[in-house]
């Protein structure tokens, strides 16, 4: 063999080593959007900061901090009080009615770990949004009647006690009046809060002491995006971009098959063939997965909201594989058919 | 590919140095050999050398001709045919785990000429990132090696042996190019379809001897039944090098190797229309591992041998949007899109070998190990530190008895080692044609930097490390007979059974604490696998026929779980069944072969628990599809110098494998589809080996 030959096939063999660019270059063209885009602002991450109120007929958003609540008074006829469901905070009755007499030593026994696999269904309230089925029970007139209750927020420690609140709740009026305390605080804090009928709810801070401003108008907004409490399977679980609907102000919605009617296609006269859902988790988790598929772009949303309006719902990206960022995701839709 | 260059500038130089003393003589290609099985010599776990027949382990051995008779272009292509070994493929990271007698992977050990390679998670990865030309032989050895080899050696050993200088003047050259379709899918020497070239030389002259070699992988990944940027299996690309260099002469041999991997993994992800973006994710794994070892023979009754290695790994993750309607690309900003994590272990070894009389020998050994890492999900830099000082005996009473006991100690600088690792190997040579080998061992698996140091906290993950942890132990039982039915005539038969039984207890899992949030690693769980099997080696002229069955079970945690067993009593073992088959028929005057490579993965039960909103929590039987796998090659000799190969894969034509788990669809799991194949696919192949010996 020569030595001319065998440099001759290490020299095709190197040219072997070489790599080649395998990307295409391909260039999309999107087709403008007669609808409206929205970038919700849930502050990156998994964990979405803030939870974002949508309101389709003025296409707007309200930017909420997640966690700046903890109780939710409700503004209509029953006296309901719920939880922050958008966090991980869980509540029990204690049997003793007078606040005073409970301290650290009665959270014995007590576990308020939820999510995770921890805790369970009864220590929030229901994630369907039913009212009836509250953590808290209904505030009774019967003011012997009204427990105090160990609450655990989000940002307590589920191992040190010490950093969860006692609170109890009565009527106050047209009202609730409210009182709390850390479990090894003897002074015990006071608030009354009023009935709003134009909110679903008013929102109280634990840990500021004072009502927030949280929800929109019951009547302005639609559609929520946050981190908040639902299920999986037989245990509660906390889901990064959860939708949820404002089911106490009557909005609908209904999930639609794209192979069945494109988004674009959907047209008013579509409409009569959908299921709609007056749940809270009509839209839920179904529209994503949170690995791998991330949006599942066979399915769209037409909801109805309180006035009657009926708009097409799809989501843009998520930040799965999508070209979306986690945490801001991007929303399209458009009036199919107007109340008026 | 700087790197390339400058190996392959080395090589040439070295080649001609060579070339210009002596004349040209070459020896015959001789590929297509005779593989002897029982002279083969093994050295995983050994004094010294030893015949297979003598070795007081039952060692399985391929060795480099089977590797090219099965065109193999990687360490998997010539594990699939081995009974007990299974793979498991993860299609998100496109990386394959190896399970060895039920075992994953995280009980084996692989090891590279004897040092034990880095992986950065439970993953064996660093089985396919090896070089298979550079392979002279794989041993793998089943059961404990603990005593000798330390932590992760319950399930067993494979143990590459590198080609090394034979002690002659030497100067060889090879290089190999094969194109491989890959399903249905391929495109000439790049893109679509998997793409291997190597050149490699070895050289020696006087006692000094050097080496290098370079190859390229470049699999192109396949789309299964996807349509868009996206890939079932993704593109990987492959550039592994290594260099050697080293002197012996009669009572010393040193030498000092390198191997380095660039791999690249890349993700892409489809286009969304709805934005015009896509996000893809490129996976860059390097990877250098230093090895120096030495073997001095001080006289005839006393040797030594030291090994030390660093390894260095770092794997990169980089996350890009692709922005197709205007052709830009940014690093995207999310938590994890972008992570470099870095693993690196410092390993020293040295054993001596000593005869004190015709009965007894010893081998006594010392160990240091030093890992460390850093990265995503890992709190801080954290290092560990393991000391180890071991003593094995080789006792000979009668010439048909040999017993080797052995202990461990280990000291570890976090977690709590345990102190004493004892084994027993016995082998028996009841008849000069058969060997009964028994063992006992105790095996043990130390927490991994992971388990000790990890910390991930989100949304939906609270998790952390616990450096209280201790290490998996297990007790391990086998046996084999080994009988060399009919060894004189044309017709040469051997058999061989074995059994095994292993209890591992203190297996780490993650649970979470009662009364908190946090999930954490801790020592709970058991699990136990059984089972046995038989195989045959049949020559015959010019036909050898391989062919075994196997039948393995995997222990079930429900069967002694109190919440389940009385109420959904499952079997404590669930148990497939494996048969296999390497038929290999020679045409001497050709020089040309054919090999056949069957093997048949029977159904693999196992139990889950089910829960669902709308009853209560169930045990449930998942089953998951058995299937066969065959490759057909032929190799022939063209010219003294060329060897072309040619050859089927996976004939079925299987690509994903059903599982029938009810738990499709929820986080983490990987539903009830399983790639194992990318389809039937076809390979040619060129060889090309000069050497001249003197």
């Amino acid at each position: 063999m020569k030595l001319s030959r065998l440099f001759l096939v290490l020299a095709v063999g190197s040219g072997l080593f070489t790599s080649c660019s395998k990307d295409e270059d391909t260039t999309v063209v999107i087709p403008p959007s007669d609808g409206s885009q929205l970038t919700l602002n849930g502050g990156g991450g998994t964990g979405s900061p803030n939870t974002v109120y949508v309101d389709f007929s003025s296409d707007s958003t309200a930017t909420r901090v997640r966690g700046s609540w903890n109780l939710g008074f409700y503004g209509g006829a029953e006296y309901r009080v719920t939880l922050n469901s958008f966090t991980a905070i869980s509540a029990v009755a204690i049997n003793k009615t007078d606040i005073s007499a409970v301290n650290i030593e009665d959270t014995a026994g007590v576990n308020l770990a939820i999510g995770l696999g921890s805790g369970n269904f009864s220590m929030i309230d229901d994630v369907y949004g039913d009212l009836t089925k509250t953590a808290i029970a209904e505030i009774s007139a019967t003011e012997a009647n009204n427990k105090v209750y160990l609450v655990k927020p989000e940002n307590a420690s589920a191992t040190d006690p010490a950093t969860w609140y006692k609170i109890r709740i009565t009527r106050s009026g047209n009202g609730y009046a409210l009182q709390y305390a850390k479990l090894k605080e003897t002074t015990i804090k006071t608030a009354t809060i009023n009935k709003d009928n134009n909110f679903n709810f008013t929102f109280f801070s634990l840990d500021n002491g004072a009502t927030v401003n949280v929800e929109p108008r019951k009547a302005d907004w639609d559609i929520a995006w946050s981190y908040g409490a639902y299920t999986a399977g037989p245990i509660p679980y906390f889901f990064s971009d959860l939708v949820i609907t404002n089911q106490y102000a009557g909005v609908t919605a209904a999930k639609v098959d794209s192979t069945v009617v494109s988004y674009n296609n959907f047209t008013e006269a579509n409409i009569a063939a959908q299921t709609f859902s007056d749940k809270r988790d009509a839209i839920g988790s179904s529209w994503r997965a949170t690995t791998g598929a991330g949006i599942y772009k066979n399915f769209f949303y037409v909801v109805k909201d309180a006035n009657g309006n009926y708009y097409k719902l799809k989501f843009v990206s998520m930040g799965i594989g999508d070209g979306g960022t986690r945490g801001y995701p991007v929303i399209e839709y458009k009036l199919v058919k107007s109340a008026n | 590919m700087r790197s390339q260059f400058i190996v392959f500038g080395l090589s040439i130089a070295l080649c001609n140095s060579a070339w210009a003393q002596s004349g040209e003589k070459t020896a015959t290609v001789n590929a297509i050999a005779d593989s002897i099985h029982l002279r083969d010599v093994v050295i995983t776990g050994q004094y010294a050398p030893q015949s297979l027949k003598q070795s007081v382990y039952q060692v399985r051995t391929i060795s480099s001709e089977y590797i090219q008779l099965r065109g193999a272009t990687n360490v998997l292509g010539v594990l699939d045919n081995q009974l007990g070994i299974r793979f498991s493929n993860d299609a998100t990271l496109g990386e394959t785990d190896v399970e060895v007698m039920g075992m994953s992977g995280t009980n084996v050990k692989i090891l590279l000429d004897g040092v034990p390679l880095v992986d950065r998670g439970s993953t064996r990865q660093s089985l396919s990132q090896i070089d298979v030309n550079t392979i002279e032989r794989i041993e793998i050895v089943e059961g404990p090696m603990s005593v000798v080899y330390g932590t992760d050696a319950l399930a067993g050993v494979i143990n590459i042996i590198t080609k090394k200088y034979q002690g002659k003047d030497q100067l060889s050259v090879t290089a190999r190019i094969q194109e491989e379709t890959v399903g249905k899918e391929y495109n000439f020497l790049s893109g679509e379809g998997s793409h291997n070239a190597n050149i490699g030389i070895q050289w020696g002259h006087k006692g000094f001897f050097a080496g290098a070699g370079i190859t390229r992988n470049d699999f192109g990944g396949w789309s299964d039944s996807l349509t868009g940027r996206r890939k079932a299996w993704k593109p990987k690309d492959q550039l592994v090098a290594n260099g050697s260099f080293g002197y012996s002469n009669k009572q010393l041999k040193v030498w000092y190797r390198l191997d380095y991997l660039k791999e690249d993994i890349l993700s892409r992800g489809d286009i969304n229309y709805d934005n015009g973006k896509a996000t893809d994710q490129q996976y860059t794994t390097d990877r250098y591992t230093h090895q120096a070892q030495a073997v001095w023979q001080l006289n005839k009754d006393l040797s030594v041998n030291a090994t030390a290695s660093y390894q260095d790994y770092k794997r990169v993750t980089r996350t890009t949007i692709k922005d197709f309607t205007n052709n830009s690309e940014v690093l995207a900003p999310d938590a994890g899109a972008q992570d470099v994590s870095k693993f690196n272990t410092l390993f020293f070894r040295a054993t001596a070998q000593y005869n004190l009389s015709p009965v007894w020998s010893f081998q006594p050994g010392v160990e240091y190990r030093r890992d460390g890492s850093a990265g995503q999900r890992i709190l801080g830099t954290p290092h560990i530190t393991d000391y180890s000082a071991f003593l094995s005996a080789e006792i000979k009473p009668v010439h048909w008895l040999n017993i080797r006991p052995g202990v461990r100690l280990s000291e570890n600088s976090v977690y709590d080692a345990p102190p004493v690792i004892p084994s027993i190997n016995t082998k028996f040579a009841l008849r000069n044609d058969l060997d009964l080998r028994l063992s006992y061992a105790h095996g043990f698996r130390a927490p991994a930097l992971r388990e000790l140091y990890f910390y991930f906290f989100d949304a939906s993950h609270s998790i952390k490390g616990n450096n209280e942890l201790k290490a998996e132990y297990s007790n391990s039982v086998t046996g084999s007979v080994s009988w060399q039915a009919i060894q004189k005539g044309p017709v040469k038969v051997g058999v061989t059974a074995t059994g095994f039984y292993n209890d591992f207890n203190d297996r780490i899992d993650l649970a979470t604490i009662n009364g908190s949030d946090t999930s954490t690693y801790v020592n709970i769980s058991k699990f136990k696998t059984t089972g046995g099997t038989i195989s045959t080696l049949l020559n015959w002229k010019n036909l050898e026929v391989n062919a075994g069955f196997s039948y393995i079970a995997r222990y079930n945690q429900f069967a002694d779980d109190e919440t389940y067993n009385k109420t959904n009593p499952t079997p404590q073992f669930t148990w497939t069944p494996e048969v296999n088959a390497n038929i290999t028929y020679r045409f001497r005057k050709l020089g040309a072969a054919l090999n056949l490579s069957y093997k048949f993965n029977g159904e693999r039960p196992a139990y889950e628990e089910v829960t669902t909103t709308a009853a209560p929590a169930f045990v449930h039987e998942i089953r998951t599809q058995a299937f066969h796998q065959a490759d057909l090659t032929a190799t022939k000799n063209i010219t003294r110098y060329l060897i072309v190969n040619a050859g089927v894969r996976n004939l079925f034509d299987n690509t994903n494998i059903n599982n029938s788990t009810l738990t499709s669809g929820q986080a983490h799991t990987t539903g009830g589809v399983l790639p194992m194949w990318y389809g039937r696919s076809y390979f040619l192949g060129l060889s090309f080996n000069w050497n001249r010996n003197k």
